[in-house]
């Protein structure tokens, strides 16, 4: 292998080194000539420079992006908030230097020391401590004329969150908080330096690279006491990006008090069924975003935590419930689909179902005797739909019900988002190891047995039905918008899937889901509006297993209220799911609420056009 | 089992090693994790501090450098074009799905770890390099076609790399060929149309080039030439970089005790200006005996290529000393103001994992083709 021809001319006549010797060793006398001019030659006035003047980087904070709503109105922007910080490495006499500081804000001593304790832990040696955050504004114009007399003392103006109409979706927008020193080790976070703000939850975390902007700073010289020299150079900060939301303001502030005002918790999210832009989101109770911008205490946080309603939360996508007679819907299409039932199928309800030696009750004691899947929906008659789910079976279910998104996440850009359950005979044999027995295949037909939704899950479920059978991904941000407003990028809508169900079968079902509302023993009939065609479902999820009115029960006992529903019949604009946790009867409940924010749509709807 | 296999890696290694080179190596990796603690200790607060990662590297770099004096130096020959066609590959996926940071895509996350494909590409190019010269040298020299498919070789990574983009790397590998043919042996006509094309080529280059710079890149090489006109941005660095420097005088002012690099006046201090750190601390005194150490790490490598059995072993060893001496000589130069910044690693001495492992799988390279030489 070793070549004759080369091994008679041998390496070394057809690779010559010595030139390359020589570059090389020329190249490193000229570092060597460079480092003896620098350090020897020039050297006594850089260590001047470096000892006597520094040069110091004070950072000039972006403007985070601007939230604006689906019709450009500001709900996020910003606000100058007023730090005191305190330059600890020219201080002399911390004592003296807290007691001038008291003095000067107006805030209590021991409190600066506090702060000053907690942002030694967390901060590096040398870096300048905030001893106070957000000051009031009365104490601002004090301080700014006498400032300068402490040259250890430093004024800080940061841009924090302003939330322009209060805490209209604090799950939405999400909150922010220091960035902790696990994410740094995060590729998502790559760059990002310590002390950073960034979003924590919501929008502000997932457009968070969007929206933050690019720090700016001033470079000063400083003499050795810290006093500011003059100014070398000044990089002004680039603001963030601002996004246009698809959220209507009018209709989720609407949306928000409905919730707040009865002292419900649950989630109330409308969306619109053609292209699944959500239009309003709430989950309640809710919080206040404010409290994280101006830096949240240990107390506060702890109090937002361990609240038994979970107000973090955002419930319409992190809370799983069983979705009770919504499933129906499922239910229904399984039949019609495998052609277990038709449209003119009758089946027989005594008011009970015997099944394996067990009775299962219909909601109505008496039966409702021998009826069509159209009375069957209406009247939301149980023993009709557990007949038809154990006609097409669990797997049968699963496969619609998949088919409508459950058991998967809806894809919508927030954080949290939980997958619910679709249950079938493998994930029995996954989760517990037991083969699947028929009976629970009867309470499931009626959405009571281990299906779990996230509210949102089944707003996709019931906008799908609204717009003949197409699943899109649940969008929240239309936009993304330069400061100087031109559009950066533009979301499309992203389609997830079809529905498998037959046009004709989604008629059937949107003339159930229109009996509900707007028929005489109608479920859903408090959402009924004139000349809307508001169409619906009722449910209520039972918390324990009986029969007994939600009244007599204690509160965390008592049935989740549901209903889901669209609206006009023809050509719906929008969807609407709302869940009232343990808030008894889903038509009398939960309907009122989807009604209203129905009738909010259509009034702001005609106030723009005029 | 353990005993067996310690032995084994002596047994492996004594085999006519090179110490010199070996122990140079050794000594100048345990300072830079020495300097790299000084340096990281007030940058950041992470779970895992920079320079404990860096000995990680470290300990995988040398297995690394040992399996790459272990295998027979002929497999490399037979694999080059295949390791090559590999690297190629990651340059170009890394364009794909690369990690997005400060506008350029130059990382590929791999679970925890990530690596920079266009530090591996100089290595591969080289050993792609030795295997072409290998068969394909005249005797009496390169004739101009002869250069048609080394040129394609270099080519392929530049603008890839250029396309990430990171020019400083791009231009680096340009230099790193250049120099590699000026070891290897040229018809006279060959010679001086390769130098004709290299000075008629740089000015157009130069005018050409400006127009598909981005703005950023523009505004660096202004500033080398005038760093007072950007004092915040790449000119801050070049003046910050010179007071570290320059202060350090004769004998430093001590570990940890570096103003400049405590305070964080440097940027990228445990990379791009680690030199910075080291040269503020330890002094005149330290930084000479660092040029020393790695021109010492150069002309042994240089002098392995002289000899060595063959062309491929040749251009092997004197390939990755090349790299060595252009990557010392730009990283340095940059810290003392004498070169654009354009963040090129130090070998041995900055942090950065690929980087790290490829130059001590360089140097476990050059090893093996000192042990190999009289093996026919």
């Amino acid at each position: 292998m070793s070549g004759d021809s080369l091994n008679m001319n041998g390496p070394y006549r057809l690779v010559k080194v010595g030139f390359i010797s020589v570059i090389s060793v020329l190249l490193f006398l000229g570092l060597f000539a460079r480092l003896w001019y620098l350090q020897l030659y020039m050297g006594d006035e850089f260590r001047i420079m470096s000892e006597d003047n520094r040069i110091r980087f004070v950072k000039v904070s972006a403007p985070r992006g601007m939230f604006l709503d689906r019709h450009g109105r500001i709900i996020v922007d910003n606000r100058p908030s007023f730090n005191v910080k305190l330059l600890t490495e020219y201080v002399e006499d911390i004592e003296v230097a807290l007691t001038e500081v008291s003095a000067l804000t107006g805030v209590d001593k021991t409190k600066l020391k506090a702060n000053l304790k907690r942002e030694r832990e967390k901060n590096p040696k040398f870096r300048p401590l905030t001893v106070v955050r957000d000051l009031s504004r009365d104490n601002v114009a004090p301080l700014v004329s006498r400032i300068h007399r402490y040259p250890a003392t430093e004024l800080e103006v940061l841009p924090i969150r302003n939330y322009v109409h209060g805490p209209l979706a604090p799950h939405l927008f999400g909150y922010l908080g220091e960035i902790d020193d696990d994410d740094l080790e995060l590729d998502k976070y790559r760059g990002y330096k310590i002390g950073d703000i960034i979003g924590k939850s919501g929008i502000e975390e997932h457009w968070d690279k969007e929206i933050r902007g690019k720090d700016g700073g001033i470079q000063m010289e400083v003499d050795s006491k810290g006093r500011e020299l003059k100014t070398l150079g000044r990089l002004d900060p680039s603001p963030g990006n601002n996004l246009v939301l698809t959220i209507d303001f009018e209709l989720q502030e609407y949306a928000r008090r409905l919730m707040k005002e009865k002292d419900h918790a649950g989630v109330v999210i409308a969306i619109n069924p053609q292209n699944f832009e959500i239009l309003a989101m709430v989950s309640a109770p809710d919080f206040d975003p404010s409290t994280f911008a101006r830096g949240i205490t240990a107390e506060q946080w702890n109090a937002l935590i361990k609240h038994p309603r979970h107000p973090l939360e955002n419930k319409g996508i992190s809370g799983q419930y069983p979705p009770g007679s919504t499933y129906k819907l499922i239910t229904a299409t399984a039949g019609l689909g495998e052609g277990f039932i038709d449209v003119d199928k009758k089946l027989y309800c005594p008011g009970y179902y015997r099944f394996g030696g067990r009775a299962f009750a219909c909601w109505k004691s008496g039966g409702h005797g021998r009826v069509k899947i159209h009375r069957a929906i209406v009247e939301s008659c149980d023993v009709f739909f557990y007949q038809v789910g154990y006609g097409v079976g669990i797997e049968g279910l699963a496969r619609y019900g998949g088919s409508y998104g459950f058991g998967k996440l809806t894809g919508i850009k927030l954080s949290n988002e939980k997958v619910g359950i679709n249950p079938s005979h493998k994930w029995k044999k996954d989760y517990f190891n037991l083969p699947w027995y028929p009976g629970e295949t009867i309470s499931s037909s009626i959405g009571q047995g281990y299906t779990l939704v996230t509210p949102l899950q089944l707003l996709v479920a019931f906008a799908a039905i609204a717009n003949g059978g197409t699943i899109y991904e649940p969008k929240i941000v239309n936009k993304i918008l330069s400061p100087e407003g031109e559009t950066i990028k533009e979301y499309k809508s992203i389609k997830k899937g079809e529905v498998l169900i037959s046009p004709e079968n989604i008629e059937i079902l949107k003339s159930g889901l229109y009996g509900v509302v707007n028929e005489s023993h109608g479920t859903g009939w408090r959402a009924r509006l004139e000349g809307r065609d508001v169409c619906g479902k009722t449910g209520t999820a039972q918390v324990i297993a009986g029969r007994m009115s939600s009244k007599y029960l204690p509160y965390e006992l008592r049935d989740h209220a549901w209903f889901a529903c669209f609206a006009p019949l023809e050509k719906p604009e929008i969807a609407v799911v709302v869940l009232v946790e343990h808030g008894g009867f889903g038509g009398a409940a939960a309907a009122p609420i989807a009604g209203a924010v129905i009738k909010k749509y259509f009034e702001l709807k005609d106030i723009s056009k005029n | 089992m353990i005993k067996d296999a310690i032995r084994d890696v002596f047994k492996t290694i004594s085999k006519k090693t090179d110490y010199v080179l070996l122990v140079t190596v050794l000594i100048i990796l345990t300072l830079g994790i020495i300097n790299l603690f000084s340096a990281s200790r007030m940058e950041e607060v992470a779970a895992v501090p920079l320079y404990i990662k860096q000995v990680y590297w470290a300990m995988i770099g040398l297995f690394m450098m040992y399996l790459a004096i272990s295998i027979d130096i002929r497999a490399f020959e037979r694999w080059a074009y295949v390791i090559y066609c590999v690297t190629i590959f990651f340059l170009i996926a890394v364009l794909f799905f690369g990690e997005r940071t400060g506008g350029a895509t130059r990382w590929f996350s791999l679970g925890p770890i990530s690596f920079q494909p266009s530090e591996v590409v100089k290595v591969a190019m080289i050993l792609a390099l030795g295997r072409y010269f290998q068969k394909n040298m005249p005797a009496d020299g390169l004739r101009i076609r002869d250069l048609i498919i080394p040129i394609i070789l270099a080519l392929l990574p530049v603008i890839l790399i250029a396309k990430e983009p990171d020019l400083g790397s791009a231009g680096l590998v340009v230099l790193i060929f250049g120099t590699v043919l000026l070891v290897v042996k040229m018809r006279t006509k060959t010679a001086v149309a390769f130098i004709l094309a290299g000075v008629f080529s740089t000015v157009p280059a130069f005018i050409f080039g400006w127009r598909f710079l981005k703005p950023y890149q523009r505004q660096r090489i202004v500033t080398f030439f005038r760093p007072d006109t950007d004092p915040l941005g790449s000119g801050y660095h070049i003046i910050q970089s010179k007071i570290a420097v320059g202060s350090g005088q004769f004998f430093g002012k001590g570990y940890m005790h570096g103003t400049q690099s405590q305070l964080q006046f440097l940027p990228e201090q445990h990379t791009d200006f680690i030199f910075s750190v080291l040269a503020e601390e330890w002094g005149f005194v330290g930084s000479v005996i660092i040029l020393i150490l790695l021109s010492i790490i150069i002309l042994r490598g240089l002098y392995i290529a002289s000899s060595a059995r063959d062309v491929f072993g040749a251009v092997v060893a004197a390939g990755l000393s090349i790299v060595i001496m252009w990557q010392s000589f730009v990283n340095i130069g940059m810290a003392m103001g004498i070169f654009p910044v354009v963040g090129i690693p130090l070998p041995f001495l900055s942090y950065g994992g690929t980087s790290l492992v490829m130059m001590l799988i360089g140097v476990g390279l050059i090893l093996n083709v000192n042990m190999r030489r009289n093996i026919f």
